[in-house]
């Protein structure tokens, strides 16, 4: 099977398990030179000229997300090199293409991010020691690849291996949603918080990760008439700037039985 | 063995090796995969462990390469910071930018999540310009 371009970079430098993941390392074999600084004008930033290369990455951030944006500008330099790029904070969780089309630099780039953090035939074997996805599976994960609870939720579910969905809320609605290709695509999550999930009252109230995932209705988050039969498990975390991710986990087998929507069109 | 003797069993090897390379290159798949199966080799099982080894071969390269990079990262960290006159820093940057979008693709450059303006961050843009080379020590661009 082909490695992509983050896997074979990796596998380039001998990178086996997560803790040889090293970025700096990484970096420095395609001729880009890491440095950590404080930076006013951006979390991070790449400079290039020729085929070298300087990353600076704010030094104030917490750990994960440094490496997380070193991971992002090796990215740009893979693949935008002699392109002068900015991004914005909106642009940010780019990686669904629910908000940005997929070939936007940033999704390009946090997408490489992503994989160069948690590689897929690093992350494969170990994914198998898990039978269920919870916030306690993404916690253990996060902390041997050294990266955010929200860059591994987001890679596990992306993984497509788990039937599950990020759902990201602010106090306006929805900002954004992640459905792997093993969840049918007419659960689409509603707009709004509904008051009876535990993320309404995460994000209005408690500010605090649920200890355990509850199991709540899905009509709840899915605003479907055959919603109403069926029950899930919702576990939220609370992110900065006000907002709040839960990971809904589908356990009836039922809501994952994909429906010939084109015959029943037609019939009717 | 002398040294004409050894060249001569070299050669009788090389020319043994090519022989053998012509006989399996001129054979198509299916009759190559009949010999094997006639001579009771598991195909299937050869091309796992071939991988296996590939694989072995790879780890091998990529740790030593790997030794190589954090050595140079180590030398790296040495070396003593280039002094930059920042007087015209921001007029050398710009002119970079700006003949970079008329005459080159030679310069990059990217920042995540900006949130202030460029000019916040200009003396380290300058030194990193400096560093890499594009801008001359104390100012002068190196294209200019």
């Amino acid at each position: 099977m082909s490695s992509s371009a983050p896997e074979r970079l990796l596998k380039s430098l001998g990178i086996e398990r997560p803790e040889e993941i090293d970025l700096e390392a990484v970096a420095w074999s395609i001729g880009a030179k890491v440095k950590y600084r404080p930076l006013k004008s951006c979390e991070a930033r790449i400079c290039g000229y020729g085929d070298r290369a300087i990353i600076s990455v704010d030094s104030n951030r917490m750990p994960q997300r440094k490496r997380f944006s070193v991971a992002h500008e090796i990215g740009h330099w893979t693949y935008h090199k002699g392109q002068l790029l900015v991004c914005r904070a909106s642009d940010i969780g780019s990686f669904g293409g629910f908000r940005k089309g997929a070939v936007s630099p940033e999704f390009v780039a946090d997408q490489f991010a992503s994989e160069l953090i948690l590689p897929s035939y690093i992350l494969t074997p170990i994914l198998k020691q898990f039978k269920a996805l919870n916030l306690k599976t993404v916690g253990e994960i996060s902390t041997a690849f050294k990266a955010s609870k929200t860059a591994t939720a987001i890679r596990l579910v992306q993984s497509n291996q788990f039937h599950a969905m990020l759902v990201c809320h602010g106090r306006n609605g929805r900002r954004w949603f992640l459905r792997p290709p093993c969840v049918p695509d007419r659960w689409f999550p509603q707009d709004d918080l509904d008051r009876d999930s535990y993320a309404f009252d995460t994000l209005f109230g408690s500010k605090q990760e649920q200890v355990h995932p509850r199991k709540i209705g899905a009509d709840a988050w899915f605003d479907r008439s055959e919603a109403n039969r069926y029950e899930m498990f919702e576990h939220t975390f609370p992110l900065p700037n006000d907002e709040v991710l839960t990971l809904l986990t589908f356990t009836d087998e039922e809501m994952m039985e994909e429906w010939d929507t084109s015959r029943s069109f037609r019939r009717r | 063995m002398t040294t004409d003797g050894k060249k001569a069993a070299r050669d009788q090897v090389v020319r043994m090796d090519n022989l053998i390379m012509d006989d399996l290159f001129s054979m198509s798949d299916e009759e190559l995969l009949r010999e094997a199966a006639e001579n009771g080799i598991d195909v299937a099982a050869v091309g796992v462990e071939g991988q296996k080894a590939f694989e072995r071969a790879q780890q091998i390269v990529g740790r030593n390469r790997l030794a190589l990079v954090r050595q140079e990262m180590s030398e790296d960290e040495k070396k003593s910071p280039i002094p930059v006159d920042r007087e015209k820093a921001q007029s050398e940057v710009n002119a970079i930018l700006a003949r970079n979008r008329e005459m080159s693709k030679k310069l990059t450059m990217a920042a995540r999540n900006e949130a202030g303006e460029l000019s916040d961050d200009m003396d380290g843009i300058l030194d990193d310009f400096v560093e890499l080379g594009a801008i001359a020590q104390g100012g002068k661009d190196k294209d200019a």
